[in-house]
């Protein structure tokens, strides 16, 4: 019993390793191209991506299974290093050096993980619930 | 004048830290200006909320649904 313990726990060291190794590439340059996406080549939103006037009740929204939905789809779409960052600060509640400290990751490349995660959850939100 | 690409970019960065007068007063003259990056602005609120709000939600975990009105009526009205 106790070496089939000792089996499990090493086998969730090693994916609990993998995890954080993987976390500690950070797609912040390069790979993703959600800028290139979203804004023109003056910066400024691309015509069919600019964000529109959301409907004013937006309170309840997690109550209503289709929003749901859509919000576990959008999240499940982020990179593994934008979601990892996301439910360590706002799930786990832990503060900002700490998170960093997690994922090996700079201050500023975590505020632009953070600021990268929102852009593509607010398009993806937009397409999938409220242009039904 | 900020574009919008760094008037996001403000947005998103005052769930972080509190942005300087020079910024605030850039983004208030962005947004005020912008209608896209004034929708961003109120967005990046909701986003926050979501995810403050949300415990990670999967597909399995539906909250049960009361179907009958007249029940739902009576427990609205007991609140």
């Amino acid at each position: 019993m106790q070496s089939k313990n000792m089996v499990f726990s090493i086998l969730n060291n090693k994916i609990n390793d993998y995890n954080h190794s993987s976390y500690r590439k950070p797609l912040v340059n390069g790979d993703d191209n959600i800028f290139e996406k979203l804004f023109d080549e003056n910066n400024k939103w691309k015509a069919g991506e600019r964000p529109q006037i959301w409907p004013e009740d937006t309170g309840n929204l997690l109550d209503n299974d289709d929003f749901r939905n859509v919000w576990h789809h959008c999240m499940s779409k982020l990179h593994a290093n934008w979601f990892s960052a996301i439910q360590l600060k706002f799930i786990e509640e832990k503060n900002d050096e700490h998170i960093c400290q997690e994922l090996g990751i700079t201050d500023t490349n975590f505020l632009q993980i953070l600021h990268r995660a929102k852009l593509q959850l607010r398009k993806c939100v937009e397409l999938n619930w409220l242009n039904k | 004048m900020l574009t919008c690409k760094k008037a996001s970019e403000l947005i998103d960065l005052k769930l972080v830290r509190k942005l300087t007068v020079k910024e605030k007063v850039m983004l208030r003259m962005h947004t005020s200006a912008c209608d896209g990056c004034n929708a961003y602005l109120k967005q990046s609120k909701i986003l926050d909320d979501l995810l403050l709000k949300q415990t990670y939600i999967t597909n399995e975990t539906k909250v049960p649904q009361i179907t009958n009105d007249e029940l739902k009526k009576q427990i609205i009205s007991k609140l």
